[in-house]
């Protein structure tokens, strides 16, 4: 009898979820009809350090320059510096703008008309520019011991380890092994305290999510409180 | 000071992040084996879960695209996507489920024993899966169900339950068949009963052999087999902030039937007279019987285990303590059966059947409890564990012989025992088992650390086992020892100096040489070990070993044993990206004076009253007869694992390996070789593509001499007490060897691909054979019994039986095609060809053969050549 029943009871459940799955399949069907198709996850891990015509980017910069400031220093503190910044970095933020992976009022639709071509100039120029001057960086504050140490026993990484000791970005040594696409992690050294918090905020939120980098970002800023990110702002806008 | 930390460090801390959602899509294990069953599979998907999965192409790290490897170099392999997710309620709830449902077709030789032994295939309607499961990610709590149905005796369901890092539940109900044949034919009426009866048309003692043949072959063919069903609850749990504590009941029951014996003595064909004298060839004999008979099988087995664990005691002592016990329940204690032929010609005698007494209930406990400290010295740990066992049986004993086969009133044979005085449990010495083996086990360990590239340790560990058991197999009706042979039957054919009896003061049994009470086996061992691992640099560590292990016997040919092992490992990783995985081991066995039989004190000759014969007491054994446990041993065991990794999503495996035992015996086992490689090649270019291959070969040697006795000596001389090897008795012109050789192949590939996010196919082929060969050598015919003189000649004899085979050749596929995200469609497939040869089984073509003279058998064994196609076709659907 007990065996009967066990035997039953996959069929009985089964015929229950069938009914429930009809019925569960209406809702997603018309809702997805209105909604826009969201863009593809960029998975950046194979993306090979880029080329392109420093000199033709340097043409196309005029409009970028207006915020970035013509020599790849910004204007603003809201704005990210660009000048020797990592041109594939650079590369692959324009074309996530253009995708919809990244979202931004301003960069979104300066990146829907650029080309291929166009982004990889623009990244190559502003790569080979000169980055901002070392500043008089406090090497014992929290944020340095954040950027330098992390904090294991919070679980956070230390930033270094992606970014580069001095924030010029990763120097890594072949070993034949699978690594990371070392020329998409950007440059840190510099950058205003505000953007710095706004990159790690949109992190830590999940509105920067969209991409393989992000997603690891997206695990390191939920390990950060707000103190954190305020720390290594001001350690990295000064370092 | 703030320093640069390693990058590969922080890249572990950060592939750790980024892959933490991932994990709750992954394996069936049951993790630490205290909570919960094995795996859970069946025939259509032993994986449990694997055909339901697609692997994940962002892998295990956000940090790079393809798989790392083990430490040992083998690929991690990428991990399956998290299954869709619907929000349950206005919680933080999620659930998700999946249900299989479809019809499975079997076609060709689908009767076939091989292709059914562990499948019970059957055209029917079939779960595939239904899953259920449900998940908190805010507080870790999680439910899960799965359960798949391919029949009856093919099914599971589990239910999982509890909260990471707090509590865990587990709930199943399993069954697994086991066939074990497909051709079986038994004469008798009750099968599965414990009373097995003849069919009609059957008179023993008076219908022939043609007869019974005749009766055999109208037999309907049967199924035998065994079902395991199995059912458990368990629980693991933090019990406070340093304790944790586990427990789980678990109850199998076994139900089915299997051949089985029933011997009613000797059946030779050489006694019987024929057109040219005794030892005609293809004359059947006409006295005894030997009948293969078929048993139930209905036992239950349950398990308790409780356990209570320490993580971070009191002191620094890390404790665990665990208290198991298992208690086995045979329902059917007996089985009887009637024999088919009276034991001799003629009419029937007393003795029309036999009886056997079945597996006995059994309780079993221990209790276990093991502790660890951290030293303060190099960086030590010193670790204890103690555990005590018993297990007792204590079943009503079965009466000598049965009453129905041998009825009080009658005599057996013409020996004038009544059987009056052997048919009930008066006829017994106690009247319940009152069995009993202790257990206990001491071990003690100290291991140390004192730098970064060497450890070592010592282990000492004390082991008994103490039968006290004691039955003595004492008649208080006659005063007699001993007991009657094969349910009587041998007493009826040889008469009172055979029946199995001693008697001081009766001129019939008090020089009888027969055992009268249990031996009971019990020993000691005493066991240190010292060992430690050394890294000469950063691509080579080396590892020593050496253990003394003392065993004390009891009751057995020697009172000491004295087993050295040293073993010696090397890894290493300066073969360009190779890892190199190495040990040897050497063995030598010494021990105390053999003494070919020591267990006298258990045999009549110990009794008071023993009439030594004037030919003394035959050898029954040589003194040169070692047995393989009890014999000296010098055995050298070699292993070599190359990992080569072959770019990032390669992997060639390469192992060698070998063991040859050479033991102190030219009487006895003499030695056993085995000798094998393995290949296997695992590519996985993307998420998407899987392929493996491997090819193994072994063959494995084994060989054992023995002496023939002096038949001509027996009860003619006192030479045929001489147990020495060479002597009258064991003449080196008797010596012979047997032979077992068995050369084994496997190899096979699977490859998987998911062509588009919708279609996912797997192929696997599997080719498996082995050729077994049983040979022999002899130094001259006086190695052959003299009755078979007149049959054999040394053409005849020649020097191996005909070769085992066994080839088997599967080929499957499996297709997942996704109709719409929610609806999908299964197809599987599966088919089988292979051919059995097996030289016992030679001349059993139909049920009519199964009869030769007195003997009746009842499986005609395996098919030699099957094909078998399995078609399945299912739907998928899913949240």
């Amino acid at each position: 009898m007990i065996r009967r029943f066990v035997a039953c009871l996959p069929m009985f459940l089964g015929a229950l979820v069938l009914a429930s799955a009809a019925a569960a399949q209406q809702a997603p069907a018309a809702a997805s009809s209105a909604a826009p198709k969201p863009p593809a996850f960029a998975d950046v891990r194979r993306q090979q350090p880029i080329s392109g015509d420093a000199k033709a980017g340097a043409g196309k910069a005029t409009v970028c320059g207006a915020c970035h400031g013509p020599q790849g220093i910004s204007i603003a503190p809201n704005f990210p510096n660009l000048a020797g910044q990592s041109a594939t970095y650079l590369y692959v933020q324009l074309k996530q703008f253009k995708q919809g992976q990244r979202n931004d009022p301003i960069m979104s639709g300066q990146a829907a008309t650029l080309s291929d071509a166009d982004m990889r100039d623009l990244a190559s120029y502003y790569a080979s520019l000169a980055p901002k001057p070392a500043g008089p960086a406090d090497e014992s504050s929290a944020g340095a011991r954040l950027y330098l140490a992390g904090d294991p026993a919070r679980g956070i990484p230390p930033c270094q380890g992606c970014h580069g000791v001095d924030a010029m970005g990763p120097r890594p040594e072949p070993d034949g092994k699978p690594s990371p696409p070392w020329a998409t992690f950007p440059h840190l050294r510099g950058q205003s305290s505000l953007y710095v918090g706004k990159a790690l905020g949109d992190f830590r939120s999940g509105a920067r999510a969209e991409s393989s980098n992000a997603r690891i970002m997206q695990g390191v800023a939920q390990t950060l409180g707000d103190d954190d990110i305020q720390a290594l702002g001001a350690y990295l806008s000064t370092r | 000071m703030l320093t640069r930390k390693p990058l590969s460090a922080c890249l572990a801390v950060l592939a750790g992040l980024a892959c933490a959602p991932v994990v709750w899509a992954q394996s069936d294990t049951s993790d630490t084996q205290r909570v919960g069953n094995m795996q859970f599979g069946n025939t259509l998907d032993p994986t449990g879960w694997a055909p339901f999965t697609t692997p994940d192409p962002m892998g295990m790290s956000y940090l790079h695209p393809d798989q790392l490897r083990t430490p040992t170099g083998a690929l991690y392999p990428y991990p399956a996507q998290a299954p869709d997710e619907a929000p349950l309620g206005k919680g933080d709830w999620t659930y998700s489920w999946l249900l299989q449902f479809g019809y499975i077709h079997t076609s060709g030789d689908r009767n076939a024993e091989f292709f059914q032994m562990y499948s019970d295939w059957r055209n029917a309607g079939a779960v595939g899966m239904l899953a259920f499961s449900a998940y908190n990610r805010k507080t870790g709590q999680y439910v899960e169900f799965r359960g798949s149905h391919v029949s009856d005796k093919d099914q599971y369901y589990r239910l999982r339950a509890g909260q990471y890092g707090s509590y865990r539940i587990e709930a199943f109900f399993r069954d697994i068949p086991h066939v074990l044949s497909t051709d079986a034919y038994p004469l008798w009426n009750g099968v599965g009963s414990t009373n097995l009866t003849l069919p009609p048309g059957i008179t023993p003692g008076v219908s022939s052999q043609a007869q019974i043949a005749a009766v055999e072959a109208q037999r309907p063919r049967r199924t035998l087999s065994v079902t395991r069903e199995s059912e458990g609850v368990s629980w693991e749990g933090a019990l406070g902030r340093d304790w944790i504590g586990y427990g789980g009941v678990t109850n199998e029951n076994r139900n089915g039937d299997r051949d089985w014996g029933g011997s009613m003595f000797f059946s030779y064909p050489f006694l019987s007279p024929g057109p040219g004298g005794i030892g005609t060839p293809s004359v059947p004999g006409v006295m005894g019987g030997q009948n293969e008979t078929v048993r139930p099988v209905d036992f239950t087995t349950t398990d308790i285990n409780l356990g209570l664990r320490n993580k971070a005691g009191a002191s620094g002592w890390l404790f665990n303590f665990t208290m198991t016990a298992s208690f086995f329940r045979d329902h059917k204690d007996y089985l009887d059966f009637t024999a088919p032929f009276g034991v001799l010609p003629g009419p029937a005698t007393s003795i029309t059947g036999g009886t056997f007494s079945l597996e006995p209930d059994n309780n079993y406990y221990n209790v276990r409890l093991e502790g660890s400290h951290a030293l303060k010295w190099w960086n030590g740990q010193f670790s204890a564990s103690a555990a005590y066992g018993s297990m007792r049986q204590n079943d009503t004993l079965q009466a000598p012989l049965n009453a129905m086969f041998c009825p009080s009133g009658q005599f057996i044979g013409t020996t004038g025992i009544p059987c009056s005085d052997w048919n009930t449990t008066a006829a017994l010495s106690q009247q319940n088992g009152d069995a009993r083996i202790d257990t206990g086990l001491v071990n003690l360990r100290l291991s140390f650390r004192p730098t970064a590239s060497f450890n070592w340790y010592a282990n000492v560990r004390w082991y008994g086992e103490n039968n006290m058991t004691r039955y003595t197999m004492y008649n208080p009706l006659t005063g007699q020892y001993g007991f009657l042979h094969e349910s009587g039957s041998q007493a009826v054919i040889i008469g009172n100096a055979e029946a199995g009896l001693f008697q001081a003061g009766n001129p019939l049994y008090e020089s009888y040489f027969t055992q009268f009470a249990n031996i009971p086996y019990s020993y000691n061992d005493r066991q240190g070990e010292l060992g430690g691992t050394y890294q000469l640099n950063n691509q080579n560590s080396l590892g020593l070993t050496y253990t003394l292990d003392h065993q004390t016997p009891q009751q057995r040919e020697r009172t000491y044993l004295n087993d050295q092992h040293i073993k010696l490992t090397w890894d290493s990783k300066s073969f360009g990206d190779s890892t190199l995985r190495f040990s040897y081991e050497y063995q030598k066995r010494t021990g105390g004076p053999y003494n070919a039989f020591p267990y006298m004190n258990w045999y009549s000759p110990s009794l008071p009253g023993y009439v030594q014969d004037a030919l003394g007491v035959v050898a029954y054994t040589v003194d040169q007869m070692y047995k393989y446990d009890m014999s000296n041993l010098k055995a050298t065991k070699l292993k070599a694992i190359l990992t080569t990794p072959l770019g990032n999503t390669a992997t060639l495996t390469t192992t060698v390996y070998g063991n040859r035992n050479h033991y102190g015996a030219d009487i006895g086992r003499q030695s056993v070789g085995t000798t094998g490689a393995d290949v296997s090649f695992d590519w996985t270019p993307s998420a998407t593509t899987t392929f493996n291959s491997y090819l193994s070969i072994e063959s494995s040697r084994i060989k054992q001499g023995n002496v023939a006795d002096n038949e001509a000596l027996i009860g003619t001389s006192p030479l045929q007490a001489d147990m020495e090897f060479g002597g009258p008795m064991y003449p080196y012109a008797n010596f012979w060897t047997a032979t077992d050789t068995e050369r084994d192949a496997n190899a096979g590939l699977t490859i998987s691909h998911v062509f588009t996010p919708r279609v996912k196919l797997d192929v696997g082929y599997n080719y498996t054979y082995s050729h077994g060969v049983n040979g022999y050598d002899y130094s001259s015919m006086g190695a052959i019994s003299p009755s078979y003189w007149n049959i054999l000649t040394t053409a005849d004899i020649g020097n191996s039986f005909p070769a085992n085979i066994y080839r088997l050749q599967t080929l499957s596929a499996n297709m997942n095609i996704a109709l719409t995200p929610r609806v999908g469609l299964r197809l599987y497939s599966q088919y089988e060809f292979g051919r059995f040869a097996d030289w016992h089984y030679t001349g059993f073509d139909s049920p009519g053969d199964l009869v030769i003279g007195n003997r009746v058998y009842t499986d005609l064994g395996p098919q030699t050549h099957w094909h078998a196609a399995v078609l399945g076709a299912f739907v998928t659907l899913k949240l």
